[in-house]
């Protein structure tokens, strides 16, 4: 880790996660809102059977929390999160050796294994910050838009935890791809494909029985908030899972920078 | 000290280069010429660590380029050959960066004094520099820390005649100063008034090492004259003077030292018009190299 590398990715990069944090906040505020003011009906009644198993509320709404948990959790934050990684990783490696300004970076003493853990340090800490800005907001509003008294916090803080976990292991491949490639492009279309393929996977395995060994192949499988919010969720498999791979692929990123060919 | 062993690396599509043996003495300039895609920038990336030589090293005040790269940086100082900062900064922003990753403390001082001598606004967001303004970032990057060891690539491209000579004397400061210096150019002038010696590269291989003197009395100069009569051109044609090129009464002529002989015969003939070019560098190599096949 180098300080002033650091503080300077960070001035470079913070408006991005700053943009983020805003629209998840927006969407979970506005999620929490509508649970109030739908108390009565399910507003995901409507969606056909299949349609709901793909999105993953088949286990159904739970009070305030399950209702976030399918209502946001399942699929926007999700989504977003995936962008926000995959942006953010590829600004942090591919874009500095694609324009060529890494070259200034390498000319210091500081030695390629610490500039990309610094780098991956900034990522990872914009992520965590998100979510917990999004886990205290979160705390605090909950309660106040809800009027039955049913918002479960040790769920909503789980699955806020588990959210950043499966971002660890997200940004790690999207930070491997960022660190392998020499252009933006690649990095960016790689870490995009097998971030849908991904997504796919897990509807699939989702809609049908036959399909269900898909969930095996997708990190999606380890972050399930609707079972978080009904609480039965077995946690301990998915943090090991979603930490094992996230540390390898930031392993891999560092050990493929280290030792790679740069065209600078 | 700058030394290279054997330095080889071949690309997929079979260039690359080709067992690199030469030495930069502490103290010395050391210009290294050739035409775009022999191998210069390839061979300065060594130096830099970017790239991993396939076989043989590089080694700079006896650190072996690749293994201790960022150990190296302590005394190297480099300016790449196409500018490319960071999005979103400037100038100051950008040195402060770099002196906070080199560790310094102090170093308003000696940004102070560069910058004053390059003439330029530092505050100025990289989006609306111009090129040589840019350019200027990127010398005092290099600078700034006062390393023992210099590495430049392409270092005059896009600076004006006046901020050229500026340069010029900042190279010549640092080698009074005894450091050592590896410069790609492709201006024979600016390795004229720099440089001791210089290395031709082409095609992956050093083909000449020579002084900078010695590669300056092989330039030549090319005339073209137009003369009076067809009686002037057989003159000149028993004369020892190498005609290139015939046209009508135009001919070129090359001269390489034999001014004398030159005006000497030229007494004897009514010149009518007269064009002299100096021979481009480019050209100096394919003589050079030509002749040296010649002579086997």
């Amino acid at each position: 880790m180098n300080r002033a590398l650091f503080l300077s990715t960070v001035q470079r990069t913070y408006r991005l996660f700053a943009i983020f944090t805003a629209l998840i906040l927006f969407y979970l505020l506005v999620i929490m809102g509508m649970y109030t003011s739908s108390l009565e009906t399910d507003p995901f009644a409507m969606l056909p059977e299949a349609m709901r198993n793909a999105l993953g509320i088949s286990a159904g709404l739970h009070g305030m929390t399950g209702f976030i948990a399918t209502g946001f959790y399942g699929v926007t934050f999700v989504v977003f999160m995936i962008i926000l990684c995959i942006i953010a990783a590829n600004q942090l490696m591919a874009n500095l050796v694609d324009r060529g300004s890494m070259a200034y970076f390498l000319a210091t003493p500081i030695s390629r294994r610490k500039i990309a853990l610094t780098q991956a340090a900034v990522l990872l800490s914009g992520l965590f910050l998100l979510t917990s800005i999004t886990t205290v907001v979160g705390l605090i509003v909950g309660p106040i838009l809800n009027d039955q008294d049913d918002f479960n916090r040790i769920a909503f803080i789980q699955i806020n935890v588990m959210g950043f976990l499966l971002f660890f292991a997200i940004s790690g491949y999207a930070f491997f791809f960022s660190t392998l490639f020499n252009e933006s492009k690649q990095s960016l279309l790689s870490s995009g494909a097998l971030s849908v393929v991904f997504y796919m996977f897990q509807l699939l395995s989702n809609m049908s029985n036959d399909l269900k060994w898909l969930g095996r192949f997708t990190v999606l499988t380890f972050f399930k908030p609707a079972e978080i919010a009904v609480g039965s969720a077995n946690l301990l498999p998915s943090i090991i899972g979603l930490g094992m791979i996230g540390l390898l692929f930031y392993w891999g990123a560092i050990y493929v920078f280290k030792r790679r060919d740069l065209p600078l | 000290m700058i030394q290279l062993n054997e330095l080889t690396k071949t690309f997929k599509n079979g260039r690359g280069i080709f067992q690199l043996n030469f030495t930069v003495k502490r103290g010395e300039v050391f210009g290294f010429l050739g035409p775009n895609g022999a191998g210069k920038s390839t061979t300065i990336r060594h130096l830099m660590g970017f790239i991993k030589p396939e076989s043989g090293n590089a080694e700079i005040n006896g650190l072996d380029c690749w293994r201790e790269s960022a150990d190296i940086q302590h005394q190297v100082g480099y300016l790449p050959g196409e500018i490319a900062f960071p999005e979103g900064m400037n100038g100051y922003q950008f040195l402060k960066l770099l002196a906070g990753m080199r560790g310094m403390k102090d170093y308003d001082t000696s940004l102070d004094l560069l910058i004053e001598r390059l003439q330029f606004d530092v505050h100025t967001p990289f989006r609306k520099m111009s090129k040589g303004m840019k350019q200027k970032v990127g010398i005092v990057a290099a600078f700034m820390h006062a390393p023992t060891v210099l590495i430049l690539d392409e270092p005059t491209s896009g600076l004006d005649p006046l901020m050229q000579n500026v340069f010029i004397v900042l190279v010549k400061e640092a080698k009074n100063a005894g450091k050592t210096v590896i410069m790609s150019s492709h201006s024979f002038e600016e390795i004229n008034r720099t440089c001791d010696r210089a290395g031709i590269i082409k095609d992956g291989r050093i083909i000449a090492i020579e002084d900078v003197q010695q590669l300056q009395s092989m330039q030549r100069k090319m005339i073209d004259l137009t003369l009076a009569t067809k009686q002037d051109i057989t003159v000149i044609r028993e004369s020892n003077i190498e005609i290139v090129n015939e046209e009508g009464l135009t001919i070129k002529i090359a001269l390489q030292g034999n001014y004398d002989d030159f005006i000497q015969t030229l007494s004897k003939c009514k010149v009518k018009n007269m064009d002299i070019h100096a021979q481009k560098l480019e050209d100096i190599f394919m003589h050079y190299y030509n002749q040296k096949e010649r002579m086997g």
